[in-house]
């Protein structure tokens, strides 16, 4: 017996309005993030032993600096999605659940701008865009 | 009465319910979700301060790599390769597979192993040992 409004059923989304893409996106990184979780970690166990110039040297290599950003986006996205379910799970009151949901997206995407403009600006450093500035 | 009521059985409240493993593993990885999220502001806060030019990045290095830097980055590591482990063990259960209770008290063991063999691994590749 399906108790549901007939427009109800034809939107097929549930009490919650959405989901299934909040799911796929949650499997997606987190099958993205095991082969490059385990590179981060040998990357950063190997730039332990680096200093200053042999770090910057290492994310001057295009493949180093692609990896990073694709670690850390799909990371912060991921973060972002199971964090989203805990606010969701343990806030019961609607309106602080919003905001609690709104601060989350906002802090995210501060973090995730300031490090890719941080990679992007130790990729550049020292190379014809900025001399001027270095 | 009263002898009655002491039969039935009691809803599983967390305060005196002996939760299994794996639902201690499953709470786990909540909680190592967040600390690991905590782990974004860390991992900025490294890139800025290679951003920033060699004296900031040795600063963030000695902080780092102080004994209080080390042993946050070794909860972080544990943290991280638990929550991998355990994320691994529910992408196969997605696929349907696994989910019975013997294969989970076994996979429940697979997860405390590699995730302290990973954790040593690591660090022992962080040490220059391995």
């Amino acid at each position: 017996m399906d108790y549901r409004t007939p427009l109800a059923r034809a939107r097929g989304l549930g009490a919650s309005h959405d989901g299934t893409q909040h799911f796929i996106a949650l499997r997606l990184t987190s099958w993205l993030l095991v082969p490059l979780t385990l590179w981060f970690v040998i990357t950063l166990a190997y730039l332990a032993h680096s200093d200053y110039a042999q770090v910057m040297t290492w994310f001057k290599q295009p493949i180093n600096a692609i990896l990073f950003i694709s670690f850390l986006l799909t990371m912060i996205w991921h973060a972002s999605l199971g964090l989203q379910v805990i606010i969701e799970d343990y806030f019961h009151s609607e309106l602080l659940k919003m905001l609690a949901l709104m601060v989350l997206r906002a802090t995210i995407a501060l973090f995730a701008i300031s490090g890719l403009y941080f990679i992007v600006r130790v990729t550049l450093t020292g190379s014809l865009f900025m001399t001027g500035a270095a | 009465m009263t002898e009655q009521r002491r039969a039935r059985p009691l809803s599983p409240h967390l305060q005196v319910y002996d939760l299994p493993l794996a639902a201690r593993i499953s709470i786990l990885h909540r909680i190592t979700g967040t600390a690991l999220s905590g782990g974004i502001i860390l991992l900025v806060y490294w890139l800025w301060a290679l951003a920033s030019g060699p004296e900031s990045y040795q600063q963030a290095q000695a902080i780092l790599g102080s004994w209080l830097g080390l042993l946050i980055l070794l909860g972080f590591s544990f943290a991280l390769f638990l929550h991998l482990c355990h994320g691994i063990r529910h992408l196969i259960w997605d696929m349907s597979a696994g989910l019975d209770k013997s294969s989970a008290a076994s996979s429940n063991i697979w997860i405390i192993i590699l995730t302290l063999g990973l954790t040593a691994l690591s660090w022992g590749l962080g040490f220059g040992l391995a």
